[in-house]
């Protein structure tokens, strides 16, 4: 008892107000750095849309250089860095976001319409997620208001998590709207054109909060004072409504994530169904280097993941109220359920996808050898795509590429997440705000940098995917300070340096370390769905997202050539969420 | 004997007029914090060689006085001085001086050994990090021979050792300093009764043979009268009483004292008057 408070001794060179400041100073400077990272787009990237915009606005002048230089003179190319990040600062907030390189219109009513459809879409795989999870949580209810509360989070939840936005929205367009011809595939403005993409966004959303809540819902049924309340003979409404408000602070962070990355998913959703949308209009932009188009659509994306997450943070702190200042919420404890077969589902993914490489890694990836489309035979077993290249060679091949690539990013993101993970009140903001933007805005962002490439998806993955490590380090990092060898360190003479390498690393890298293994499949799904976007390796290359996506075209008269790499895909996302629940239980 | 110091000699640590408030969280992030005196007014003074208690219930201040005296937090008022220096918290190069004269023993010494240390390392480590002048070789056998551990248990990790082992480890770690003034947290909770003595007795030991003052924090009073010829209350953070620890068995002056006592022994309490209605009880 009486030791409890001999800590490591306060930096003596900050104070302590100050130092409760600093998260918060840490947030403001991110969010600052950020916008002013998107400022500088069109400075940073280099490029010169002059001659485009002259041909848009009037194809048939010569492009003199007079006339090139007062289009750049017009759009404020010709400004400094700074200069022109002030400009674009002071138009955005009196309503004016530029004009597009492309059609050399004012960009912002397009998006703001755009925006509209987005969160019509958004809402509606809100509403579903909601049902999801009210699904996915009635056996777990019903057995903890009977007093014997077990996990039951069970398969149907891990198959919903499964399936990446991207690659859910792929097969239901084969199983739904190609096969069964029930719904369209394609458009926007009726309620039927809804239904799929609020699906392929509510699905995996709804499967992970059903999730959390059903795990966290059982942990708080465990908890002895349920069962005092039973015996005092409270109501089953009355418990459950308790229990309820018990343990939805713990998990309100992590909805708000689930939340936020609805606005990631969207982006890949309206990009197969062809929603008009704030996702596709930036992806466009892009794509076609349109860099005010594109500054606008991320601006606005973040804009609405930063409203989300905030939305999720006050209902924390509305729940909470004096028990959060105070720095005393309950932790829901966690009961590690172990089956004596958690390793068999990713052990028996892991087999197959070694069959598939092996198989195909001594055929040719690139090379046309057979006719266009052709169906799987002996010879070629998984048949051949639009241009009449071997499927099994590019599965196997994208399958080493993918994987190098996402190993690449897992150990940046080691190394830059117990770095950052070291320092944990100076990391809050950027761990916040990195923890907040999919991926696909990191890819958005990034390809309006350097132009899509393989080099800049791996950039934009490892830009956000280093956040849940640094979390986790700075964790470890509190609770080994927390133990006594280490409280008594500053009595020895123990320097800070000495205590960093000797005393606490030691006890971090290990876990941090398996951490980032185990997230090796879910980035290489995040690298594929940036391929899939176009945000990736360019075409040829035998990527697993490109594949999905050169395939989807010949839908109707070539299935096998969406359906291979979407079955790779899917197995590669069961092998994240075995492994990744494989994580969560210790 | 303490009482035979001069009046004017300078004590080995002195602390004069110290005051701890704690800010707790409002009900309402706009209305100001409510600060709360942990300690108030606390002047305590400990000679060369003294063996001194520091007894209170849980959440009389014991903790906080400890963490000023360990320069690990600052005090809002008061000055401590060591051997006529000022002790303030501040970096571990610059503290290095008062850790060699002032070591500590904390409550369960056992948890408070790296476990991938070996036992060489781990009484290495202050004489390295404190820059000790000397043998440190000649310093470890020295300390592990007064603490009465063989030599054999150089090599062994705190893992191999027994719970009594390794509180004479935590002990030898710190004694290995040769410090003048050995703070101890609970040094005998947790422990079984023949590992109690033996830490009475090496502490007693230390005291006479090399004259290292001792202050001993417990909650419980009854380990004060084998242990210390001083005994100080705490109460609501405020120093009560501060005499000769059999004085203090014998007549205690405070009606909270008095409960302690009788918490303490419950054979003595029949000689006693009952404490007063208003007196706290000490929960044990």
């Amino acid at each position: 008892m009486s030791t409890a408070s001999v800590g490591v001794s306060p930096s003596p060179a900050l104070r302590p107000a100050l130092r409760a400041l600093v998260p918060t100073l840490s947030r403001l400077v991110t969010l600052a750095a950020v916008v002013v990272l998107v400022g500088l787009l069109p400075w940073l990237s280099g490029r010169d849309p002059a001659l485009s915009i002259l041909r848009a606005r009037a194809g048939d002048q010569n492009p003199t250089a007079e006339a090139l230089d007062s289009i750049r003179a017009q759009l404020g190319l010709d400004m400094g860095p700074w200069e022109k990040l002030g400009h674009w600062l002071w138009g955005l907030m009196h309503g004016d976001a530029g004009v597009s390189w492309i059609s050399g219109g004012p960009v912002l009513p397009g998006m703001l319409q755009a925006t509209g459809v987005s969160l019509a879409l958004m809402l509606a795989a809100m509403l579903l997620a909601l049902v999801t999870t009210m699904a996915l949580c009635v056996t777990a209810v019903r057995r903890g208001l009977m007093g014997e509360p077990a996990p039951t989070s069970g398969a149907l939840g891990a198959t919903l998590t499964a399936l990446p936005e991207f690659l859910l929205a792929a097969l239901l367009l084969v199983i739904f709207a190609a096969g069964l011809n029930w719904l369209p595939p394609y458009g926007w403005g009726e309620a039927r054109h809804m239904i799929l993409p609020a699906l392929s966004l509510g699905l995996p959303a709804g499967g992970l909060m059903g999730r959390l809540f059903s795990d966290g819902l059982t942990a708080s049924f465990s908890e002895r004072w349920v069962a005092t309340w039973h015996v005092a003979g409270f109501g089953r409404r009355r418990i459950a409504l308790a229990v309820l408000k018990r343990t939805l602070p713990s998990l309100l962070p992590q909805v708000g994530l689930v939340i936020v990355g609805l606005t990631g998913g969207a982006i890949a959703v309206e990009q197969v169904f062809s929603i008009p949308g704030l996702g596709r209009a930036t992806l466009g932009a892009a794509s076609a280097q349109d860099l005010p188009a594109l500054q606008t659509g991320i601006l606005l994306l973040l804009a609405i993941a930063v409203v989300l997450g905030g939305a999720a943070g006050l209902g924390r702190t509305l729940l909470l109220g004096r028990t959060l200042r105070a720095g005393a919420v309950p932790v829901t404890r966690h009961e590690p359920h172990h089956g004596r077969w958690q390793w068999v589902v990713p052990v028996a993914v892991a087999l197959l996808l070694v069959i598939i490489i092996v198989a195909g890694i001594g055929r040719d990836p690139l090379a046309s050898n057979y006719l266009r489309l052709q169906p799987p035979s002996l010879d070629l077993p998984l048949g051949a795509d639009g241009t009449g290249r071997d499927i099994l060679a590019r599965v196997s091949h994208g399958a080493l590429s993918t994987m190098g690539m996402a190993l690449l990013v897992v150990s940046i993101t080691f190394v830059l997440g117990v770095l950052i993970g070291l320092m944990p009140r100076l990391a809050a903001g950027p761990i916040e705000v990195t923890n907040a933007t999919p991926p696909v805005i990191a890819g958005l962002l990034v390809a309006g940098l350097m132009g899509p490439s393989a080099s800049g998806a791996i950039l934009a993955v490892t830009l956000v995917s280093w956040a849940p490590l640094a979390a986790h380090t700075a964790a470890l990092v509190t609770e080994v300070q927390g133990q006594a060898h280490v409280r008594i360190t500053p009595m020895l003479g123990v320097g800070r340096w000495r205590l960093l390498s000797r005393y606490i690393l030691p006890s971090v890298i290990g876990p941090v370390f398996r951490h980032a293994m185990l997230r090796l499949p879910g980035i290489a799904l995040a690298l594929a769905a940036l391929g899939f976007l176009g945000l990736g390796p360019r075409p040829p290359a035998p990527e697993w997202g490109l594949l999905l996506a050169e395939g989807i075209p010949y839908l109707e008269r070539a299935p096998w050539a969406v359906l291979v790499p979407a079955l790779a895909l899917v197995l590669m996302s069961i092998l994240a969420v075995s492994l990744s629940s494989l994580w969560r239980r210790g | 004997m303490p009482g035979l110091t001069p009046e004017n000699a300078e004590p080995l640590l002195r602390a004069e007029g110290l005051y701890k408030h704690l800010y707790q969280p409002s009900l309402a992030f706009w209305r100001a914090r409510q600060p709360r005196t942990i300690l108030r007014d606390i002047h305590l003074s400990i000679q060369p060689g003294e063996r001194i208690g520091l007894a209170g219930v849980s959440g009389a201040g014991k903790t906080t006085l400890l963490n000023l005296l360990l320069a690990l937090n600052g005090a809002d008022a008061g000055s401590i001085t060591c051997q006529g220096r000022p002790v303030r918290p501040a970096s571990t190069r610059a503290l290095r001086w008062y850790r060699r004269l002032v070591q500590y023993i904390p409550q369960d010494p056992a948890s408070s050994l790296d476990p991938r240390m070996s036992v060489r390392e781990l009484i290495r480590e202050p004489l390295v990090r404190l820059s000790v002048e000397g043998h440190h070789g000649r310093r470890i056998d020295e300390a592990l021979d007064r603490v009465g551990l063989d030599q054999k248990f150089l090599g062994y990790r705190p893992g191999a050792l027994s719970g009594g082992q390794a509180q004479r480890v935590a002990i030898a770690r710190a004694v290995a300093l040769r410090p003048r003034l050995l703070l101890a947290d609970e040094p005998l909770s947790g422990l079984d009764l023949p590992v109690r003595a033996k830490v009475m007795q090496l502490f007693n030991d230390m005291s006479r043979l090399d004259d290292t003052a001792f202050l001993i924090i417990s909650h419980d009073l009854s380990v004060m009268p084998r242990l210390c010829e001083r005994t100080l209350i705490l109460h609501d953070g405020a120093i009560i009483e501060d005499r000769p620890t059999a004085a203090l068995f014998g007549a205690p002056e405070h009606d909270h004292t008095r409960a302690l006592v009788r918490a303490a022994h419950p054979d003595l309490a029949i000689m006693m008057p009952a404490p007063a209605a208003n007196a706290s009880y000490p929960v044990a």
